[in-house]
C-alpha cells in the first residue's frame, strides 16, 4: 500500500472509520428501538459494540501485516500507532464486558453508553496516530467530550453529575492551555506539523524563546490528561463519582491514549529541544510518584486510592518520556499493557464486590474474600501484584523496562525514586491482600454469605482472561517485548 | 555444573542453574529442612490445608531457585519471589498480630531488594546490556566508588535479610508471630539467603570495596555488636520463641564476622555456622512448636520440670540449644571456633568481643533450659514425650548437629575450593594497580572459569560430583 489510490487512504484509516460506524449503528439501533426490551437490549447492543471492537481489531491486523509506507501527512499508520491501537481496542472491549452487567443493573441508557465508549476510543485512536497538533487536538477533543458525558451518564447520581460537571470545567481549561501551546508552537515554528515542527528545532529556525513556552503549555496539557501531580486534583473527585466501568475505562484507556500521544509528540517529534522540558518533567515525575503513592496510603475509598494508585503509574510512565530511548518506548508500551490488564481486572473484581453499583466500595469491604470467594481474591491479588510491580507479573517486566531504560540514559536518581515509591505503594496494595486473606469477614456481609452470591459468567471470564495473561506476559515476556520493540520510533 | 536455557533473549536473560562448594550445602540444606517442617507442623495447621502446603512448597521453589541460579535476573526473582509465600504464610497462619509481622516483614525486605534491583540493572547498562549471567557480571569493570555504591545497595538487601543488627527489626516479630514451620523455614532457610549473597555476590562482583579497611571494620562491627546487644536482649526475653528469634542474629553475627575476616579460616567458619544454625535453630522452632501445642503457652515461666515428664523431648532441646550455644561437640563450636580464628587473623580486638558472645549465650540460653526442664514441676502443665512422628522429624537434625560437630571434614574439604576461588578473586583484586582497574577490569578468571556451561573440569566441581 503505498498512497496511490485515494481509497488507500481510507484503508489506512479502516480502524478508526469501521468503529464510528459501530457507534453509529449503537446509537440507531437503540433509537429505532425505544427504551423498554431492558436487559436483552443492553446484552445485543454490547455485541454489536464488541462485533464493532473485533472488525476494528481485523482491519488493524491487516494493516499491521500489509507494508504501509505512509507519506508524511497528518496521520502516521506506523507499527507504534497499531501497537496502540491494539492497546486501545483491548482497553475499550473488556470495559464493554464489564459494562454489560454493570449497565443491565442500573438500567442505565444503553445506547448513549455503548456509542460514547466507542466514540471516545475512535477519539483516543486518532490521537495516537495523529502526526499533526491540530488533529491531536481534536481527537483530544472527541475523546474528552465522550468521557465528560459518560462519567455523568447516571442521571439518577448527583455525584456522577458532579463528577461530569467538575471533570468537564476542569478538562475544558487544561484544553485551553494546550490550544495556545500549539498556537505558539505554531509560531514560532509555522507550521502544525510534527514533522515539520521537529525539522525546525533542528535546524535551529524556529523562535527558541515561543517555542519553549508553547512546549511546556503541550506539556501541561498533556499532564491534565495522564494526571500528572498536581494537575492530577480531578482525578480522585471524577474517579470517584462515575459509574464503575467508566472509572475502569478512565483509569486505562484515557491514561493509554494520552500517554501515547504524549510520548510521540515528546519523545520522538521534540526531541530536539530536550534539554528544555526533561527538567520540568524530571521532577514533576518524582513529585507525582511520591506524593500519589503516599495520600494514596491514607484512602478507604477503593475508588479513590486506585485514583491515586493510577497516578503514580502515571509518574513511572512519565520516566520513558524523559528518557526517550528505545528501551523505554518498549517500557512504555509492555507497561501499559499489563497496566490496562491489571487494572481493568482488578475493576472486574471491583464491579462484583460492589454488587454491579455504587455500594461496598469501602477497603473494608473486601475483609474475607478470601474465605467466601477465593477464587476471586485470587485473581485480585495476581492484579494487585501485577501493579506493585512483582516478580512473576506482567507489571514487573514492565517496570524492569522502564527502569532499564532510565539507567541507559543515565537517571539513576529517578530509577531510586520510582523503586522507593513503588515500596510505598506495596503498602495499600498488601493491605487489600492481608484484608482478603487475613481477616475475617465483616459481620453485615457475613450473613448475606450464607449463599454466596454467584459472579455473573462475563465478569469470572474477564477475571480468568486478565489474570492468564498477567501470569504470561510475566513468565514468558520475550514475544511481547519483541513485538512491541518492532514500534520503536527511535532512529 | 551449570545447565542454561534462554529465557528472554532480547535482554540476556537465561533460565540457568549451577551449583558449586558454596551454593550445593544450601540446597541441600534447603531440601532437607522443608520436608521436616511441613512434617513436624503436620498436626497443627487446621484451615485451609491446600493453601498451606502450596505455598510451602512455592517457598521451597523460590529458596532452591535462589541458591541455585547462575543468571543475576534470575536471582532476582526467585529472591523477591520468596516473600508473597512467606507473607501469606505468617499473615494467614500465624499468631495475634500477624498482619503487622507480615507486613514488616515484606516491606523490611523490599525496600532492600529493589534498591538491589537498581544495582543488578546498572550493572548491566554497564557491562554491555548483554547478558545477566553471573560469570559475565563478573567482567564488568567498576571504578571503585561504583564498587561502593554497588556494595551499598546489594549490601543493603543482603544485610535486611540476614538480618544484620541494626536492620533486624523484622525478625522477632515474623519468627514470633509466624506458625511453626514458617519460623523453621525462615530461620533455617530465608535467613542464609542474606549471607549467601555476601559470599557469591558481594565479595567477587565488589571486591576493592569489600577489602576497604572502613568497609570491613564496620560490617564487623555490626556483627559484633548484633552478638554482644541480641545475646543481652535474648536474656531478658519471657517468651521462648522470641529468645531463640534473638538467637538467630547473634549467630548471623557471627557468620558476618566470619565472612569479613576474608580468609579460608572464617569464610568455611561462616558457611558451617550457616547450616549449624539452620539444623540446630531449625531443631528449636519445632521443639518449641511442639510444647506451645501441648501447652498454649510460650511463657518460660509458665513450664517447669518437663525432664521427669518428657525425657526425650528435653534430651532434643539440650542437644539443640548445646549446639546453639557452641558446646564442643556439636555443629555450633566448629563453626564458631573456625569463625573466630578467621578473625583474630584479620581484627584481633573484634574476635575478642566476639568471642564473649559465646559466654553470653550460655549465660541466656542456660537459664531458660532451667526453668523450662528442671525447676519444679508445674502440676497444671502435663506433657507428653514426643511421639513417633517427632522423633523421626528431630532425629536427622540431632544427627546432623553431631556429624558437624565432629567430623566436619567431608563438610569442609567440598566448600573449601569455592571459598578459595573467592577470596583469590579479592586477593587479585588487591594488587592490580587501581589506576588500571577501568582499563583491564578485574581478575576473576578463576571464578568464571567454573560459571562457563562447558567447563567442568575444575577442582570445585570435581569436588562437588565426588560429594
Amino acid at each position: 500500500m503505498d498512497f496511490t489510490k485515494q481509497w488507500h487512504y481510507f484503508l489506512a484509516m479502516a480502524p478508526e472509520i469501521l468503529l464510528t460506524v459501530f457507534a453509529i449503528t449503537v446509537l440507531l439501533f437503540g433509537v429505532s428501538r425505544g427504551r423498554n426490551g431492558r436487559i436483552k437490549e443492553v446484552r445485543n447492543l454490547g455485541c454489536i459494540s464488541l462485533l464493532g471492537i473485533a472488525t476494528a481489531g481485523l482491519a488493524n491486523y491487516i494493516l499491521y501485516t500489509t507494508n504501509v509506507s505512509s507519506p508524511q501527512g497528518i496521520v502516521a499508520v506506523d507499527a507504534y500507532s497499531l501497537v496502540a491501537n491494539w492497546i486501545l481496542l483491548l482497553s475499550v472491549g473488556l470495559t464493554i464486558l464489564i459494562s454489560i452487567p454493570y449497565v443491565e443493573r442500573q438500567e442505565l441508557q444503553a445506547p448513549e453508553y455503548f456509542a460514547l465508549l466507542l466514540f471516545c476510543s475512535v477519539g483516543l485512536m486518532v490521537m495516537s496516530a495523529s502526526l499533526d497538533l491540530m488533529l491531536i487536538f481534536i481527537g483530544l477533543e472527541i475523546a474528552s467530550i465522550s468521557v465528560y458525558a459518560l462519567a455523568a451518564i447516571d442521571q439518577r447520581s448527583p455525584r456522577g453529575s458532579e463528577a461530569g460537571l467538575k471533570y468537564f470545567l476542569l478538562g475544558a481549561f487544561s484544553t485551553g492551555i494546550f490550544l495556545y501551546g500549539v498556537a505558539l508552537v505554531y509560531g514560532a515554528t509555522s507550521s502544525v506539523n510534527l514533522i515539520e515542527i521537529a525539522g525546525a528545532v533542528t535546524t535551529g529556525s524556529a523562535n527558541e524563546s515561543m517555542l519553549l513556552i508553547g512546549t511546556i503549555m503541550l506539556a501541561v496539557g498533556f499532564c491534565f490528561k495522564v494526571s500528572i501531580v498536581p494537575f492530577h486534583m480531578w482525578t480522585p473527585d471524577v474517579y470517584e463519582g462515575s459509574p464503575l466501568p467508566v472509572t475502569a475505562y478512565m483509569s486505562v484507556a484515557v491514561k493509554a491514549g494520552a500517554f501515547l500521544t504524549f510520548f510521540r509528540v515528546f519523545a520522538v517529534h521534540l526531541e530536539g529541544v530536550h534539554y528544555s522540558w526533561s527538567d520540568v518533567l524530571w521532577c514533576l515525575s518524582i513529585l507525582t510518584m511520591v506524593g500519589a503513592n503516599l495520600v494514596a496510603l491514607t484512602q478507604n475509598n477503593i475508588k479513590r486510592l486506585l485514583a491515586y494508585s493510577g497516578i503514580a503509574h502515571s509518574g513511572y510512565l512519565l520516566i520513558t518520556i524523559i528518557a526517550n530511548n528505545a528501551t523505554s518506548q518498549s517500557g512504555l508500551l509492555f507497561y501499559l499493557t499489563a497496566y490496562v490488564l491489571g487494572n481493568l481486572g482488578l475493576f472486574a473484581g471491583i464491579t462484583f464486590v460492589s454488587d454491579q453499583s455504587e455500594d461496598n466500595l469501602e477497603v473494608e469491604n473486601y475483609s474475607g474474600l478470601g474465605s467466601n470467594y477465593p477464587f476471586i481474591a485470587l485473581t485480585l491479588t495476581i492484579f494487585l501484584f501485577s501493579l506493585g510491580g512483582f516478580p512473576g507479573t506482567g507489571g514487573f517486566i514492565g517496570k524492569v523496562l522502564i527502569l532499564q531504560g532510565a539507567l541507559e540514559d543515565n537517571y539513576i536518581f529517578l530509577c531510586v525514586a520510582l523503586v522507593l515509591s513503588t515500596l510505598i505503594s506495596y503498602w495499600y496494595y498488601l493491605r487489600i491482600a492481608w484484608l482478603m486473606w487475613m481477616k475475617d469477614p465483616l459481620a453485615q456481609t457475613k450473613d448475606e454469605s450464607s449463599s454466596p452470591v454467584p459472579m455473573p459468567a462475563i465478569l469470572r471470564s474477564i477475571l480468568i482472561f486478565t489474570s492468564l495473561l498477567i501470569i504470561y506476559l510475566g513468565i514468558f515476556p520475550s514475544k511481547w517485548i519483541e513485538f512491541v520493540g518492532l514500534a520503536s520510533l527511535m532512529k | 555444573m551449570v545447565s542454561s536455557f534462554d529465557w528472554i533473549e532480547m535482554f540476556g536473560v537465561s533460565y540457568s542453574l549451577g551449583v558449586d562448594g558454596i551454593s550445593l550445602f544450601m540446597v541441600i540444606l534447603a531440601a532437607f529442612i522443608s520436608p521436616i517442617a511441613i512434617l513436624g507442623a503436620f498436626e497443627y495447621i487446621k484451615k485451609k490445608e491446600k493453601a498451606f502446603y502450596s505455598l510451602m512448597l512455592l517457598l521451597e521453589f523460590a529458596v532452591l531457585g535462589v541458591f541455585l541460579s547462575t543468571d543475576m535476573f534470575l536471582f532476582y526473582v526467585f529472591f523477591e519471589l520468596t516473600l508473597i509465600p512467606m507473607y501469606f504464610i505468617v499473615g494467614i497462619w500465624g499468631g495475634d498480630r500477624r498482619i503487622y509481622a507480615a507486613v514488616k516483614f515484606f516491606l523490611y525486605t523490599s525496600l532492600g531488594s529493589l534498591l538491589m534491583l537498581v544495582g543488578i540493572l546498572y550493572m548491566y547498562t554497564k557491562g554491555g546490556s548483554q547478558s545477566f549471567a553471573i560469570s559475565h557480571f563478573l567482567q564488568i569493570p567498576l571504578s571503585v566508588s561504583e564498587q561502593l555504591w554497588l556494595f551499598g545497595a546489594f549490601g543493603l538487601a543482603f544485610a535486611i535479610k540476614i538480618p544484620l543488627f541494626p536492620l533486624h527489626t523484622w525478625l522477632p516479630d515474623a519468627h514470633v508471630e509466624a506458625p511453626t514451620p514458617g519460623s523453621v523455614v525462615l530461620a533455617s532457610v530465608l535467613l542464609k539467603m542474606g549471607t549467601y549473597g555476601f559470599i557469591r555476590f558481594l565479595l567477587p562482583f565488589f571486591p576493592l570495596a569489600a577489602s576497604a579497611p572502613v568497609v570491613i571494620t564496620s560490617l564487623m562491627g555490626l556483627g559484633v555488636l548484633g552478638i554482644l546487644l541480641c545475646a543481652w536482649t535474648a536474656a531478658v526475653q519471657t517468651d521462648a520463641k522470641k529468645l531463640v528469634a534473638y538467637t538467630s542474629v547473634a549467630h548471623m553475627g557471627f557468620v558476618v564476622l566470619g565472612i569479613f575476616a576474608l580468609n579460608e579460616n572464617g569464610l568455611q567458619g561462616a558457611m558451617i555456622i550457616m547450616i549449624s544454625h539452620g539444623l540446630s535453630t531449625g531443631a528449636l522452632f519445632l521443639l518449641l512448636g511442639m510444647l506451645y501445642e501441648r501447652t498454649k503457652t510460650r511463657n518460660i515461666a509458665d513450664f517447669g520440670g518437663l525432664a521427669t515428664m518428657a525425657p526425650w523431648l528435653t534430651t532434643a532441646f539440650l542437644i539443640s540449644a548445646f549446639a546453639s550455644i557452641g558446646v564442643p561437640g556439636t555443629s555450633g563450636f566448629t563453626g564458631e571456633f573456625l569463625a573466630l580464628i578467621g578473625a583474630f587473623e584479620t581484627r584481633s580486638t573484634m574476635a575478642i568481643f566476639a568471642a564473649s558472645g559465646v559466654v553470653f549465650a550460655a549465660y541466656y540460653m542456660l537459664p531458660m533450659i532451667q526453668s523450662i526442664f528442671f525447676n519444679r514441676t508445674n502440676p497444671e502443665k502435663v506433657v507428653n514425650d514426643l511421639s513417633r512422628r517427632e522423633i523421626l522429624v528431630l532425629f536427622p537434625l540431632i544427627i546432623g548437629i553431631i556429624w558437624l560437630g565432629v567430623y566436619p571434614k567431608p563438610f569442609m574439604d567440598r566448600m573449601a575450593p569455592s571459598l578459595d576461588l573467592v577470596i583469590e578473586t579479592v586477593e587479585e583484586a588487591q594488587r592490580i594497580d587501581r589506576s588500571t582497574i577501568d582499563a583491564v577490569g578485574l581478575g576473576h578468571e578463576g571464578l568464571v572459569a567454573w560459571l562457563e556451561p562447558d567447563n567442568t573440569a575444575t577442582s570445585s566441581l570435581a569436588a562437588c560430583r565426588e560429594f
